[in-house]
């Protein structure tokens, strides 16, 4: 099982590793990370059939978390992947958005990695 | 006319009885004889004529008393001789006699072959005739013989050369001898009334001259008076001249030249008396008045061109054509009940009534009373009527002009009091409402003064605001930007936390190389905690210098750093603010920008202050929801030329007006809905741009495209 992480802050990834270094170690997850929205659709291109979690980050420069959300929905109208958006904005217009363009969870900053981890294993 | 009119009574009484070719007087009247009977007349000069014993049988029989131009050989030869045979009562000879005199010409008079008299002179072979016309009461005495046939002899001749007019009707007699008794001659004399009404008329007509050249003189706008001043003038000159010419005068020609100015003068004056008329009544001037005053100017030739009839035809005519006008327009002003025509017009019927009851009297319908005084009465009344009934119009008109002018006097004081009172209520109108603008004045500069104060004041407060605006605006993007390295301190403390469990774990496991490897993570996630720490704290640092008030300080700085910097805050700044705000940004900056000498919060503020107008720009434009692939976009670029340093903060908003372009430098000028821009923020960045770094900031935009604002620093 691949998730891919989404975000604009490069440190994100060593957060993540070490975070999930028994997941990782263990092979119960791998990650691949993104630092736009771009560059995530075209991971996602490349390997569609691993990612079955997307962790994504809504204000990044370009193409926004939200805007990636609805090319995901666009091609995936259902999970998998699962999209969990992962924002330091938790207002309820953002929300309500992601709801509305097929999120599955959202996620605030900073990152409550057990509550997290749970839904992984979920 | 008077004394023609006497002379015509008097010869109605006759005491003549004539037998054969003698006249025989029995009797003289009071009036006296006019000698005008029995007298025989020869052309030719001859001593001989004149004895007693001349018989004059064949001599033709003349009367001298009328009018010496019916008397052919007095105009052919140069003398003729006059001779009268009478006889008297024999108590005639025990009275002293004596003859009034009245002659055209020169005269030598004999009695019984003696001359007892002369008058004029008449010519020698060499002389010429001087005509003589004696004064009234010439008197000739006639020392008769006691007896027997008494003889008048008269050697005559005329002046030839002189224009003679006939004057008043006043037929200019031959040689007239009226006899008195020298007893009775006194009282004719002093019977006769003439110099009375002359001397009234005098009066009255001096009087009328001083009221009305007083009357002018206090009116001379009125100038009916003058006219009537100049006529009553004229018409007093003419009568002295009238009176003076028959009681002074002997001389002929003088007494021709006297009477033809009388009747010029007289012409004179109808002028002026028309005049007067036309002014009163304001008549306009027709042809009737212009056909009159060409007569009046002319008609003076008729006197000399027509003997018998030039006084009627030049004098008598004009007169009646002046009355006849004078009572035309009176009448026309009485229909019109113009004030004085009435006055005027009973002046009018006065003079017609006296005037046909002087003729009455002149033709002897009805008697005229002694010594024809209701004769005179009548022709002095008709005389003065109409002069009398001007003036009393010109006097009431006077008193009435006076009376308004009283009245008038009484309205202009009582004008005068009130406008002097108006004059000083406005003087203490003005004095209060100057005193009220002085205070008014002052009040106003000092609320201006005061306003000024709170301006500056404001102006103060509202720089203050616009940063604290900005950084109202900045708040929401610092505490993202300062989230987020939190986060990660926060997520990697918790993290390393975690990692030291572990590493206690794998020590006593003797585990080396995990422990190697948890130790290696742990110190790069203590870098990594430090560094995000680093970041928050640099954050907080930057925001706590944008605040700032005092002038900062001029340092070198990464410009590039401090767009990136500014890019994210006002990205992030407007995402917190803006629901649904989305953007895309990019950064092209140059490779090697060296570092700028700059007031970086100054400078930092002109960035935020121009990214927030583009990201505000670009959400407006989406907003309008009419471009369906429209992406907003942000860039910044920097680049060095060869003037310094280039800036671009380029967006694809939407634009900004041709018309605006050059107002959105100016303080308070916004486009920005009311409470959302204070109007100073692009104005405080041109003066921090211009002024604080000698730089320039210029915009070009294309409405509905974007906009693109220029920052031009000079190298340092």
């Amino acid at each position: 099982m691949s998730i891919l992480v989404v975000d604009d802050e490069t440190d994100i990834r060593a957060l993540f590793e070490q975070k999930f270094r028994k997941e990782i170690r263990d092979k119960a997850f791998t990650f691949e990370f993104a630092h736009s929205g771009e560059a995530a659709l075209e991971l996602l291109k490349k390997t569609d059939s691993n990612i079955i979690l997307i962790l994504s980050d809504i204000n990044m420069p370009g193409m926004s978390g939200l805007e990636l959300l609805r090319r995901v929905r666009g091609i995936y109208p259902a999970a998998p992947p699962k999209v969990f958006m992962l924002t330091a904005y938790g207002d309820k217009e953002n929300r309500e958005r992601a709801n509305v363009l097929g999120a599955d969870d959202f996620l605030t900053k900073p990152i409550d990695f057990s509550n997290l981890k749970e839904k992984l294993h979920e | 006319m008077r004394y023609f009119t006497l002379f015509l009574l008097l010869c109605s009484h006759s005491a003549f009885a004539q037998k054969q070719d003698l006249l025989h007087i029995d009797s003289i009247p009071p009036q006296g004889l006019v000698l005008n009977q029995g007298w025989k007349m020869q052309a030719g000069d001859d001593p001989e004529w004149a004895k007693t014993t001349y018989d004059d049988s064949q001599w033709a029989s003349i009367d001298p008393t009328q009018d010496f131009k019916n008397i052919p050989q007095l105009w052919e030869s140069k003398t003729v001789w006059f001779r009268l045979k009478f006889t008297v009562d024999s108590s005639f000879t025990q009275r002293a006699l004596a003859c009034l005199v009245a002659q055209t010409g020169a005269s030598e008079i004999f009695l019984n072959g003696k001359m007892i008299g002369s008058f004029g002179k008449i010519a020698d072979q060499n002389g010429k005739v001087v005509a003589f016309t004696p004064r009234k009461g010439t008197s000739l005495g006639l020392p008769l013989h006691r007896t027997g046939v008494q003889v008048l002899a008269v050697r005559f001749a005329v002046q030839k050369n002189l224009p003679y007019i006939v004057f008043a009707d006043r037929r200019n007699v031959a040689l007239s001898l009226r006899l008195f008794e020298i007893k009775t001659l006194g009282n004719f004399l002093l019977n006769d009334l003439t110099p009375y009404f002359d001397f009234s008329g005098f009066g009255l007509y001096i009087i009328l001259t001083v009221i009305h050249f007083a009357l002018f003189r206090f009116n001379k706008k009125e100038k009916t008076n003058l006219y009537f001043f100049l006529y009553a003038l004229g018409t007093l000159f003419s009568l002295f001249l009238v009176s003076v010419v028959y009681r002074h005068v002997d001389l002929a020609s003088t007494k021709i030249l006297f009477l033809s100015s009388v009747c010029i003068l007289g012409g004179l004056s109808l002028f002026c008396f028309i005049q007067a008329t036309y002014c009163i009544f304001k008549t306009p001037k027709g042809f009737n008045y212009w056909f009159l005053i060409l007569y009046l100017f002319f008609s003076s030739i008729f006197l000399f061109y027509n003997y018998n009839h030039g006084f009627n035809l030049g004098f008598n005519l004009a007169k009646l054509l002046v009355l006849f006008e004078t009572g035309r327009i009176t009448w026309l002003a009485t229909r019109k009940k113009q004030r004085g025509a009435r006055i005027i017009f009973v002046g009018l019927i006065g003079f017609l009534v006296f005037y046909a009851l002087f003729y009455l009297f002149y033709w002897r319908y009805i008697p005229a009373g002694p010594n024809w005084i209701w004769g005179h009465l009548a022709f002095n009344f008709s005389f003065i009527s109409i002069p009398i009934a001007v003036s009393i119009y010109l006097a009431l008109e006077s008193s009435f002009a006076s009376q308004t002018l009283v009245e008038k006097l009484k309205e202009v004081e009582l004008l005068s009091q009130r406008s002097l009172a108006q004059e000083q209520e406005k003087q203490e109108i003005l004095a209060n409402q100057n005193e009220t603008l002085e205070r008014q004045v002052a009040e106003r500069t000092t609320e201006l003064q005061q306003s000024l104060e709170t301006l500056q004041s404001t102006q103060t407060q509202l720089v203050q605001r616009e940063k604290m605006a900005a950084l109202g605006e900045l708040t929401a993007g610092i505490a993202h930007e300062i989230q987020n390295p939190l986060n990660f301190v926060n997520n990697f403390a918790e993290v390393s936390s975690e990692m030291v469990d572990e590493l206690q774990t794998e020590i006593t496991r003797g585990n080396t190389e995990e422990v190697q490897s948890i130790a290696t993570d742990l110190k790069q996630n203590l870098d990594k905690i430090n560094h995000h720490g680093k970041r928050a704290s640099s954050i907080v640092k930057n925001m706590l210098e944008h605040s700032r008030t005092s002038p900062g300080q001029k340092t070198a700085t990464d410009l590039n750093a401090l767009i990136d910097e500014c890019l994210r805050l006002s990205y992030h700044g407007l995402r917190s603010q803006i629901k649904g705000f989305q953007a895309d940004y990019a950064l092209q900056l140059a490779d090697q920008l060296p570092l700028v000498t700059l007031v970086s919060q100054d400078m930092g503020r002109v960035l935020l202050n121009l990214f927030n107008n583009a990201f505000y720009a670009v959400d407006q434009r989406q907003k309008l929801g009419v471009y369906k692939d429209y992406l907003p976009k942000v860039i910044a670029s920097s680049k060095v030329n060869d003037q310094g340093i280039e800036i671009r903060i380029s967006d694809n908003g939407t634009g900004i007006p041709i018309a605006l372009q050059d107002k959105i430098f100016q303080p308070f000028f916004t486009t920005k809905p009311s409470g959302e821009g204070t109007g100073l923020g692009l104005s405080l960045s041109y003066d921090i741009i211009t002024k604080g770094h000698q730089g320039n900031l210029r915009v070009e935009s294309v409405e509905g495209h974007g906009t693109t604002f220029i920052i031009e620093l000079p190298r340092i």
